[in-house]
């Protein structure tokens, strides 16, 4: 993607890939993309045969990581950004996305995503350590919003604006966690609907879906549980204001039949075509 | 673009939260303690449950003691920087066949982890070309003795336990022994 091009894709309906659901996906009709991880990959070597069978098959691939850290206090770094690209060239990934978090700092590796503060300084690092890794990319980048339990003390920016300023400053896309929106949504009382407003659609790669847990008078954003109601409220609400190019679902841990999976995922396709049909009425 | 000073600062101000988080500082100033402290309980039981996941021969191995005793590891370990959750359970094991002899099954898997990574000062690193590995398995009685070439498969040969693998290719090749 060249600046001022906007992203053409149209992914449609997609899975998260992991060798537990890998017979799932293959036998399930109607899936027009899946996500890899990206520090589950190699650029060498062969690919499982699970995936050789559905890029031969066509299906589309985008490459998903969780170790960039673009949200840190060190610029991203190059043998990572090399990896990404290396895997990205590896599966043929259309495009390539990570978070708006950290996840290392002082010498320790978190091994999870952490909230940035939500100030104008950390909005400079952010936009500067973003352009360092979509220069380092082969495919259009797109930023994640996360779920996190703790925020940072007096924010001077919400969240919502904090990821519209980045993206456009940086020229890249969204993928937008909506199972992360209402965990933040419920565990620090913000606005989703205005928070969803706040966005510009035309930068939006796709949509995240996944399942969690309330659990201590919190959420949790798990992977490892059905998916609520209200993540699928928070789609039809997107719908209502855009066409999603794409809405994928997540499953980590514990999973489930795959009559409830293929559920979840009619469930998603269900809001999806009543978006279709509003936007035609209109 | 960011002057080298935020960056510095951004910097410390991330350690604090990140050491709170793991449970060696206190909650850093203006934070919600309660927040702080459930997301720390959130990072440790992933970290926990990643292991388990990707070392299933030691969670079932240890059964109800591997939560108390991976956790006693964990507070003492931070998470390594390379090889995620299968480098963080290859650490822990270390520690463990310090203590004594490691069941059967896990010395199996770390056969096969070790054949396809090297230890690192930081984690686990994926194995180039050619590598081998071999060990004792003293309840079956027999050695085992993995041979890989990297992007061409791997192949496992069992010996009896009390032949010798020939030294030559032990130092040219193993840097595991178990």
């Amino acid at each position: 993607m060249t600046p001022g091009e906007r992203w053409p894709g149209t992914l449609g309906l997609g899975m998260g890939w992991r060798p537990e659901l890998a017979h799932f996906i293959d036998r399930h009709p109607g899936l027009g993309f899946v996500e890899l991880l990206a520090e589950d990959f190699e650029p060498r070597g062969p690919l499982p045969p699970a995936l050789e069978n559905l890029r031969e098959r066509g299906m589309t691939f985008v490459l998903h990581g969780v170790s960039l850290s673009l949200g840190g206090a060190a610029p991203p770094e190059p043998r990572r950004l090399e990896h990404l690209a290396r895997v990205a060239e590896r599966v043929g990934a259309v495009l390539v996305s990570d978070h708006v978090c950290f996840v290392r700092a002082g010498g320790l590796e978190s091994g999870h995503l952490l909230p940035v503060p939500r100030t104008r300084e950390m909005l400079e690092v952010l936009v500067e350590n973003v352009r360092l890794a979509r220069e380092a990319l082969p495919v259009p980048l797109a930023l994640e919003n996360i779920a996190t339990l703790v925020e940072w003390p007096s924010p001077e920016l919400d969240e919502a604006t904090l990821l519209a300023e980045l993206v456009e400053r940086t020229d890249t896309l969204l993928l937008l966690d909506l199972a992360n929106l209402h965990a933040n949504a419920r565990n620090h009382g913000w606005e989703p609907l205005s928070w969803l407003e706040r966005l510009p659609w035309e930068r939006l790669a796709y949509v995240h879906m996944a399942g969690g847990v309330e659990q201590g008078g919190r959420y949790h954003d798990t992977h490892a549980h059905p998916l609520p109601r209200e993540p699928l409220e928070l789609l039809a609400a997107l719908c209502e204001r855009t066409r999603p190019p794409g809405v994928l679902l997540e499953r980590d841990d514990h999973f489930p039949p795959d009559a409830e999976l293929a559920a979840e995922l009619d469930a998603i396709t269900g809001v999806l075509s009543r978006g279709e049909g509003a936007h035609a009425v209109r | 673009m960011p002057s080298d000073d935020a960056r510095h600062r951004l910097e410390r101000a991330q350690a604090g939260f990140l050491r709170a988080l793991t449970g060696s500082a206190p909650s850093p100033p203006g934070f919600e303690r309660s927040d702080v402290e459930a997301a720390a309980e959130s990072l440790a039981s992933k970290r926990r449950r990643a292991v388990a996941r990707t070392w299933p021969s030691l969670a079932r191995a240890l059964g109800d003691g591997f939560r108390e005793r991976f956790d006693a590891f964990a507070r003492q370990t931070p998470l390594p920087a390379r090889g995620g959750p299968l480098a963080d359970g290859r650490a822990f094991i270390e520690l463990l066949s310090r203590e004594g002899p490691l069941p059967e099954a896990v010395s199996r898997q770390v056969l096969g982890v070790d054949l396809r990574f090297r230890r690192s000062g930081d984690g686990l690193v994926p194995r180039r070309g050619f590598s081998l590995v071999h060990g004792v398995l003293p309840a079956s009685g027999y050695r085992l003795l993995g041979i890989r070439w990297a992007g061409h498969g791997e192949r496992w040969f069992r010996l009896p336990a009390g032949m010798a693998v020939p030294v030559v290719l032990g130092r040219r090749w193993s840097s595991q022994r178990s």
